[in-house]
C-alpha cells in the first residue's frame, strides 16, 4: 500500500461531503471511495469518519437509509441533503480561498 | 436540531445504538474481506481489521456524543444511574440524606423565623428611618414612659427629629350586644404624618378632634373586616366605645397597624390642660415616636436631646435622675432578649448546617475513593473527563434535591409547631412563612458542598493514569491527604456539637434554676377572670357589684375562697415618688421607687398563701370612709424605713401637699409577680373598697382542677350583670407559664438543635471509623497473622476514633465559654462557665464517639487473617 498521509485538520467534512456529492455511499463505501479518489494517497481513521457522519446527520447536512447492498448485506447509505449540498459549496469556496492564500504566502519570497 | 428530533432521538436511542453497533460491524466485515483478499486468512483478516478500526467502544462513545438529544439522553441516563447508585448503598444514601435534610429544613426554617420577626421592614414607609423615645432613669437605667411637659420641651429644641408624635396605648371596652374588651390607642394628630400613612377611606385624626376632644376614631383594616362587614358606608357610624358615642371618621388601609396588630382604634390624645406641678413633669405615661431628618443619625439625635434632658433635669426636682433614650422602632418592637435568642437558635442552626455538610462531606470522601475503580474503567471504555463530571454532578444533584424535598417538607413543620408552640409574646411571627428564597440558599449551600468533597476527589483520580489505578486499586498515594481532610471534618463537627450541647445545657439548667424559683405565692388551683365595669356605668357600681360577685362565686360548689386584685402578674412599672415618714426626722425628700401598686380585698394574701410579717392584714372596717391605710412588702419596707419598723408609718404617694397620708398597717412577705427571673419588685396594697377600680381580677381557689369551674363562673357574672365583659378565663399557672414562655421556647429548640448535633457527628464519626477500617482490612489482617490479639485491635480502633472526638470535643468547650459568655444575658443563675454542663456535653459526645468506634472496631478485631490476606 502507498504511503498514506492524514487528513489536514478539518477537511474531513468536506471530504466526506465531496464523495456523497457523487451518490449514495455506506461508510466502508466512503472511505474506499476516498481512497479511490486520491489514489490511495488518503487513508480515512475509522474512528474520526463515523463521529462525522453523525455530527453532520445531526447537523442536517447527511440523511441516512438502511438499504440491501449488490451482495445482499444490509447497510447503511448516506446521501446529501439540501443544507449538505450547500454546506459543500461553501467549504469548497473557503477551501479554494484557503489555498490560495496559502500558496501566495509559500511563493512570496 | 429541534427539540422534538431530539426527544425522538431519544425514545428511538435503543434502535440508535443497534443501528450504530450493525454499521460498524458491517464496516470490520467488509475491510477483513478485502484482507481476505489480499491473501490473509479469515481470523488475520479480522484481527487486522479490528486493529485499524481502533477501540469501538471508544468510537461508538464518540458517535453517541455527536448524535442529537444526546445531553437530554445523558442527563436521564445519569439520572437513572444515580439512583441506581444511591439505592446500592442505602447506608450512605441514608445517612447523608439525612443529614442534608436536616441542615436544610432546619436552616430554612429558622431563617425564614428571623426574617420574619427581625429583619423584615416594618409595614411603615423607611421604618428604619422612625425612632421612639422614651424617659430613661439613669440610675437604674431603665427605659420609661414619659410626660407630656417634657416631650413637648424636646420637640421644641431638637433639630434632628422630625416631629415628635405622642402616642398612649389604652384599654376600651365596646358596648354592644355582647360587650368585649379591646385596644386603643390614643394619638396625637400628627402621629399618622410621622408613620407616613393615609387611611384607606375617610379622614386621620385633626388638630381640631385633639383640641376639642372630638368623639372620632379610625378603625383598623382588621377591625373594619371583622366587626364592620367590610361595609363601605362606615364612616359617619357611630359605636359606644367606653360609654361614649364616637363616630367612625376613617378606616386604615389593608396591611397597617400601629403600635401592634391588636390595635381597633386610634382616638384623638388629649394633653393635660392643666399643668399641675410636679406631677407635669418626671415620668408621664405617654410614648413618644418621631423621625430622623434626611440626612440626622440615630447618635446625633440622641446627644441633641441629652443637652435638653440635662437642662430640664437641673430646672425640674422631679425630672431628677431622669435622661432620654431613643431607641430605633424595630428594636422597640423585637427587644434585645428575643434578638438575642433569636441569633443564638441561628447560630446553632448554622452549626446544624456545616455539621450535616461535613458528615456529607466525609460520606463522598470516603465513597469517592472507593469509586475510583469504577471511574477508571469508564475513562478506559472511552468516558471523556466531562462526562464523568456530569455524572457526577447529577447523581450529586439527585441527593441534594431528595434531601431539599424532604428538608422543605421538615421547614414547613418546623416553622408551623414553632408558630403553634412558641410563646404569644413573639412579635410578626403570625405573618412567618417558609421562604423559598432560603430553601434555595440552603440547597446551593449543600450542593456546593456536596460537589467540592464528591467531586474534587473523582476528578483527581480521573487525572491519573486508568491503567495504574485499575491495578492498584487500593494501594493509594493520595490516601493521606485525603484522611488528613475527613479527620479534621469529624473534629470540626465534635467541636460544634460540644458548642451546642453545651449551650443547650447551660439554657436548660437555667431553666431549671427558673422553675425552681418560688415564687412567694401558690400557684397551684387558681383560676383568674378578668373583669371591667364598662364606662356608661357610673363608678359608684363598683363595690356593689365587686360584692355581689364575690358572695356568690363563694357559694358555687368546689370554690374555697375568692379574692380581688387589680392585676394577677404585673408588668413593668414606672418609679413612683413617696415622701415617707420617718421617726425623730422631718425629711421630706421623696423617694424614686419602681414600684407595683395594687388594690385587693382582704383575703388576697391568705388565698395566694402570702405570708404576714409583721402588723395586720385589711379587715372590714377599712372601708371607703375609714383613714387610708396600706399593707407593703417587706422590699418596699426595706426601701423607706431601713431600720424601722414601718408599723404605723404613714406616706404619700407623690409630692403634693393635698395628698392623702397613708398609714402602713402591715408588712408581708415579698411575691415575683412580674417573671419569675425578675427579683422581687417593691409593692403597696390599698383595701379594695378604699380604691375601687373598674377594671378587676376575680381570684378563685378552688378545691380541684380549676379550669372545671370556669362555666360555673362565667354564668354567674352574666346572672348578675350581663354588660360586663369577661375576657378569657385561665389560671395564675398559665399565666406564670406564659412569662417562661419564650425561655421555654427557645431552650426547647437550642436542645433539639443540639440533639441532632451530637447524632450527626456520630454518624459522621461512624461513617469515618467504618470506613477506616474496611480500608485497612488488609494491614489488619497482617498485624493479625503477626500476633496482635483481638482485644489490641479492638482498642487501637478505639482510640482512634476517641482521639479524634476528644480533639473536637476539647477546641469546642473553648468555643463553648466563649459563645455563653457573649448569650449570657439568656442565662440564669447559670455561670458561662459552668461546669456540670461542660462537663456533661463533653461526657455525651466522648460516650457517642465510643459507641460509634465500637461497631467498626469490633469488626476490626474480628477480621480472619487468612480471609483478609486472601481478599486483594
Amino acid at each position: 500500500m502507498a504511503q498514506k498521509s492524514g487528513l489536514v485538520q478539518g477537511t474531513l467534512d468536506m471530504l466526506v461531503l465531496r464523495v456523497l456529492s457523487r451518490g449514495e455511499f455506506h461508510g466502508w463505501g466512503i472511505t474506499e471511495k476516498l481512497e479511490q479518489l486520491s489514489k490511495n494517497a488518503l487513508r480515512v481513521e475509522e474512528g474520526s469518519l463515523y463521529p462525522a457522519l453523525y455530527r453532520m446527520e445531526d447537523k442536517g447536512w447527511l440523511k441516512s437509509e438502511w438499504r440491501q447492498t449488490e451482495k445482499g448485506q444490509r447497510a447503511k447509505y448516506y446521501s446529501l441533503t439540501r443544507a449538505g449540498r450547500k454546506q459543500l459549496e461553501a467549504e469548497k469556496e473557503s477551501w479554494a480561498r484557503m489555498t490560495g492564500i496559502i500558496a501566495q504566502v509559500m511563493e512570496s519570497a | 436540531m429541534n427539540p422534538f428530533r431530539k426527544l425522538a432521538a431519544l425514545c428511538r436511542k435503543e434502535k440508535l445504538d443497534r443501528d450504530m453497533a450493525e454499521e460498524i460491524r458491517f464496516h470490520l466485515e467488509q475491510r477483513a474481506a478485502d484482507h481476505v483478499g489480499d491473501g490473509l486468512s479469515p481470523d488475520e483478516a479480522r484481527f487486522a481489521a479490528q486493529r485499524m478500526f481502533g477501540g469501538v467502544e471508544q468510537i461508538k462513545e464518540r458517535c453517541r456524543e455527536q448524535r442529537g438529544g444526546l445531553w437530554l439522553e445523558s442527563v436521564v441516563r445519569d439520572v437513572r444511574h444515580g439512583v441506581r447508585m444511591l439505592t446500592h448503598s442505602p447506608g450512605f444514601t441514608f445517612a447523608s440524606v439525612l443529614s442534608l435534610a436536616l441542615g436544610i429544613g432546619a436552616t430554612t426554617a429558622m431563617f425564614s423565623i428571623l426574617d420574619g420577626v427581625i429583619l423584615q421592614p416594618l409595614p411603615y414607609p423607611d421604618s428604619d428611618r422612625l425612632i421612639t423615645l422614651w424617659t430613661e432613669n439613669r440610675r437604674q437605667g431603665s427605659r420609661l414612659t414619659s410626660s407630656y411637659a417634657n416631650i413637648a420641651d424636646w420637640k421644641n429644641a431638637s433639630r434632628t427629629l422630625q416631629d415628635i408624635a405622642v402616642f398612649d396605648p389604652v384599654s376600651l371596652i365596646v358596648s354592644g350586644d355582647e360587650p368585649r374588651r379591646t385596644s386603643g390607642l390614643l394619638a396625637s394628630a400628627n402621629l399618622s404624618a410621622v408613620l407616613r400613612v393615609q387611611p384607606m377611606i375617610g379622614r386621620t385624626l385633626t388638630e381640631e378632634d385633639i383640641t376639642q376632644n372630638a368623639p372620632v376614631a379610625i378603625l383598623s383594616h382588621a377591625a373594619w373586616l371583622e366587626h364592620h362587614g367590610g361595609r363601605p358606608d362606615i364612616l359617619g357610624r357611630t359605636m359606644s366605645i367606653d360609654g361614649r358615642l364616637i363616630e367612625i371618621v376613617g378606616v386604615w388601609p389593608e396591611g397597617f397597624h400601629f403600635p401592634d396588630k391588636a390595635t381597633e382604634f386610634w382616638l384623638p390624645f388629649m394633653p393635660p390642660s392643666v399643668n399641675d406641678g410636679a406631677n407635669a413633669r418626671g415620668v408621664g405615661a405617654l410614648r413618644a415616636i418621631s423621625r430622623l431628618v434626611p440626612d440626622g443619625t440615630l447618635a446625633q439625635a440622641q446627644a441633641e436631646l441629652a443637652t435638653v434632658a440635662a437642662a430640664l433635669e437641673r430646672e425640674h426636682p422631679a425630672n431628677r435622675d431622669l435622661g432620654v433614650r431613643l431607641v430605633p422602632l424595630a428594636e422597640q418592637i423585637v427587644g434585645r432578649d428575643l434578638r438575642d435568642a433569636l441569633v443564638l437558635l441561628l447560630a446553632a442552626v448554622g452549626a446544624v448546617l456545616v455539621i450535616a455538610c461535613s458528615n456529607v462531606g466525609n460520606l463522598m470522601l470516603a465513597r469517592s475513593l472507593g469509586r475510583q475503580r469504577e471511574f477508571a474503567l469508564r475513562i478506559s471504555l472511552g468516558a471523556t473527563r466531562a462526562r464523568l463530571v456530569a455524572q457526577l454532578l447529577t447523581e450529586n444533584v439527585v441527593l441534594c434535591l431528595i434531601a431539599a424535598g424532604l428538608g422543605l417538607l421538615l421547614a414547613f413543620f418546623t416553622v408551623n409547631a414553632v408558630r403553634t408552640l412558641a410563646p404569644p409574646g413573639i412579635p410578626r411571627l403570625d405573618e412567618t412563612t417558609v421562604d423559598l428564597r432560603i430553601l434555595a440558599f440552603a440547597l446551593l449551600v449543600s450542593l456546593a458542598s456536596v460537589c467540592f468533597f464528591g467531586l474534587a476527589p473523582a476528578l483527581s483520580s480521573t487525572r491519573r493514569d486508568a491503567a495504574s489505578m485499575l491495578r492498584n486499586s487500593s494501594r493509594d498515594s493520595s490516601e493521606a491527604p485525603r484522611r488528613r481532610l475527613r479527620n479534621a471534618l469529624v473534629v470540626a463537627e465534635f467541636a460544634l456539637a460540644v458548642m451546642l450541647l453545651a449551650g443547650a445545657g447551660m439554657l436548660v439548667r437555667s431553666f431549671m434554676n427558673l422553675m425552681a424559683v418560688d415564687p412567694g405565692f401558690r400557684t397551684e388551683n387558681l383560676l383568674v377572670a378578668p373583669l371591667r365595669l364598662p364606662a356608661s356605668r357610673p363608678a359608684g357600681d363598683t363595690i356593689p357589684l365587686a360584692t355581689t360577685l364575690i358572695e356568690r362565686i363563694r357559694a358555687l360548689p368546689g370554690v374555697s375562697s375568692v379574692a380581688l386584685s387589680e392585676e394577677v402578674l404585673l408588668g413593668d412599672r414606672n418609679a413612683r415618688l413617696i415622701v415617707a415618714e420617718r421617726s425623730g426626722s422631718t425629711d421630706t425628700a421623696p423617694l424614686r421607687v419602681p414600684l407595683a401598686i395594687d388594690a385587693v380585698t382582704s383575703d388576697y394574701f391568705r388565698l395566694m398563701g402570702v405570708p404576714l410579717r409583721g402588723g395586720r392584714i385589711f379587715s372590714d372596717f377599712d372601708g371607703p370612709d375609714a383613714p387610708p391605710v396600706a399593707v407593703v412588702n417587706e422590699t418596699l419596707a426595706r426601701q423607706l424605713w431601713p431600720a424601722e419598723n414601718p408599723i404605723g408609718r404613714r406616706l404619700r404617694l407623690g409630692l403634693g401637699a393635698r395628698l392623702p397620708w397613708i398609714t402602713v398597717v402591715g408588712v408581708v412577705a415579698d411575691q415575683r409577680r412580674q417573671q419569675l427571673d425578675r427579683p422581687p419588685i417593691a409593692q403597696i396594697f390599698f383595701p379594695w373598697a378604699q380604691n375601687p377600680s373598674r377594671g378587676m381580677n376575680l381570684i378563685v381557689r378552688t378545691e380541684a382542677e380549676p379550669t372545671a369551674l370556669a362555666p360555673a363562673l362565667r354564668a354567674a357574672v352574666r346572672s348578675i350583670d350581663p354588660t360586663v365583659p369577661i375576657e378569657a378565663i385561665t389560671t395564675v399557672r398559665k399565666l406564670l407559664d406564659r412569662t417562661v414562655a419564650p425561655r421555654r421556647f427557645h431552650t426547647g429548640i437550642l436542645a433539639a438543635f443540639a440533639i441532632i448535633a451530637l447524632l450527626l457527628a456520630g454518624v459522621g464519626i461512624f461513617g469515618l471509623m467504618h470506613y477506616s477500617v474496611s480500608r485497612r482490612t488488609r494491614e489488619i489482617g497482617v498485624r493479625t497473622a503477626l500476633g496482635a490479639s483481638a482485644p489490641q485491635i479492638l482498642r487501637q480502633i478505639l482510640a482512634e476514633g476517641l482521639t479524634l472526638a476528644g480533639a473536637g470535643v476539647t477546641i469546642g468547650l473553648g468555643g463553648a465559654v466563649a459563645m455563653s459568655r457573649a448569650f449570657s444575658a439568656l442565662l440564669y443563675e447559670v455561670s458561662p462557665i459552668d461546669p456540670v454542663s461542660l462537663i456533661a456535653a463533653t461526657l455525651a459526645l466522648i460516650a457517642i464517639a465510643a459507641l460509634a468506634s465500637f461497631l467498626p472496631a469490633r469488626r476490626a478485631s474480628r477480621i480472619d487473617p487468612m480471609i483478609a490476606l486472601r481478599a486483594e
